[in-house]
């Protein structure tokens, strides 16, 4: 059976054969589908391959996909998105784990790489403070998932927009990152080498995150291979 | 909406499951034969929330059937209990026809006389 990652990269390629209209209402209603994450991936990559390929035959007889699926692309879309199931809650949880996990692990390898370059210049400090290195890890944690949920309102919000305003974007992500960078500067303020030290080599650091990463990977794949 | 699509709103779940019934069909295909038949205004695209919708309620499955080269379609068969709610259909559609028939025509006198 054909996967959701290889129902993903064929419809990229597929994409390129629609007429430039037909691309840019398909694309609107693609982001806009694939932005909800309660939905079963699966059943979201085979609506959207079929409605492609339902685009590209038609286009062959002349249709406009404004005749075949409407002139309302997101009424449709809800329309479709009220009716496909839901990603199963062990799935969710997975997915969840394998996010965690990724951002860990991507933490661990940019800690080991930077104190390993570091330390070709001058002593470094390779101590791990479990507390503060807790704070941080929550707060990544936290603007990751923030910062993704917010993301796909935006999407939502502004899929079917004739003109895409960039602007309102660039603040809203001005504003985020400005938020951010204080509650980084506040942890390193607040929670500066706090609680129990470990030593924890560079080295070690850049194997672990490495590790993690594989982890996650693996996480990914067992999780794509139960629907 | 026209007229016509407000009416057939209701029973294009058994239309859909009547043709499924007949053969295996992807969506496109589905879509052609729908208006073949003359129900031509149905937007093709109305086809798919209703197919999720089948598939929802266990009265169809779709396969993804892979290919190599050429399109990649999903073809749906009637699952057993599709073939029970399209029998519901087809007797409740039967039991609602005559009289509403009936009644459109004006043939019914309303016991006034």
């Amino acid at each position: 059976m054909v996967t959701t990652k290889e129902l993903i990269q064929e419809n990229n390629e597929k994409r390129e054969h629609l007429t430039e209209a037909n691309e840019k209402y398909y694309s609107n209603i693609l982001v806009y589908i694939r932005s909800r994450f309660s939905l079963s991936e699966r059943a979201m990559e085979e609506l959207l391959m079929e409605m492609l390929e339902h685009l590209l035959e038609g286009q062959q007889d002349g249709k406009s996909a404004e005749e075949i699926f409407g002139g309302d692309p997101r009424a449709y879309a809800d329309e479709v998105i009220a009716q496909m199931p839901k990603e199963k809650k062990k799935n969710q949880l997975l997915y969840g784990i394998q996010l965690i996990v990724g951002v860990l692990g991507w933490m661990v390898l940019s800690r080991g790489a930077i104190l390993g370059i570091l330390s070709f210049f001058q002593p470094v400090d390779e101590q791990l403070y479990l507390i503060s290195t807790a704070a941080l890890l929550v707060a990544v944690l936290l603007i990751v998932g923030i910062g993704v949920v917010l993301l796909m309102k935006f999407v939502r919000k502004t899929a079917f927009e004739e003109k895409k305003s960039t602007w309102k974007f660039t603040i809203a992500g001005g504003v985020f990152g400005v938020l951010v960078f204080g509650l980084f500067m506040g942890i390193a303020f607040f929670f500066k080498d706090k609680g129990p030290a470990i030593q924890f080599p560079w080295l070690a650091s850049l194997l672990a995150g490495f590790l993690l990463l594989l982890v996650s990977q693996w996480i990914a794949r067992k999780n794509e291979s139960t629907y | 909406m026209s007229v016509r699509s407000e009416l057939l709103k209701g029973i294009l779940d058994g239309c859909v499951l009547a043709i499924i019934e007949k053969e295996t069909v992807y969506g496109y295909e589905l879509s052609a034969k729908l208006q073949k038949v003359g129900l031509d205004d149905v937007s093709e695209g109305t086809i798919y929330p209703v197919l999720l919708r089948l598939q929802k309620n266990k009265w169809i499955s779709g396969e993804m059937r892979s290919s190599d080269t050429g399109p990649r379609r999903k073809y749906y068969t009637l699952t057993p209990d599709g073939k029970e709610a399209l029998e519901l259909i087809r007797s409740e559609w039967g039991k609602l026809t005559v009289p509403v028939t009936t009644l459109l025509k004006g043939e019914v006198d309303h016991g006034d006389n």
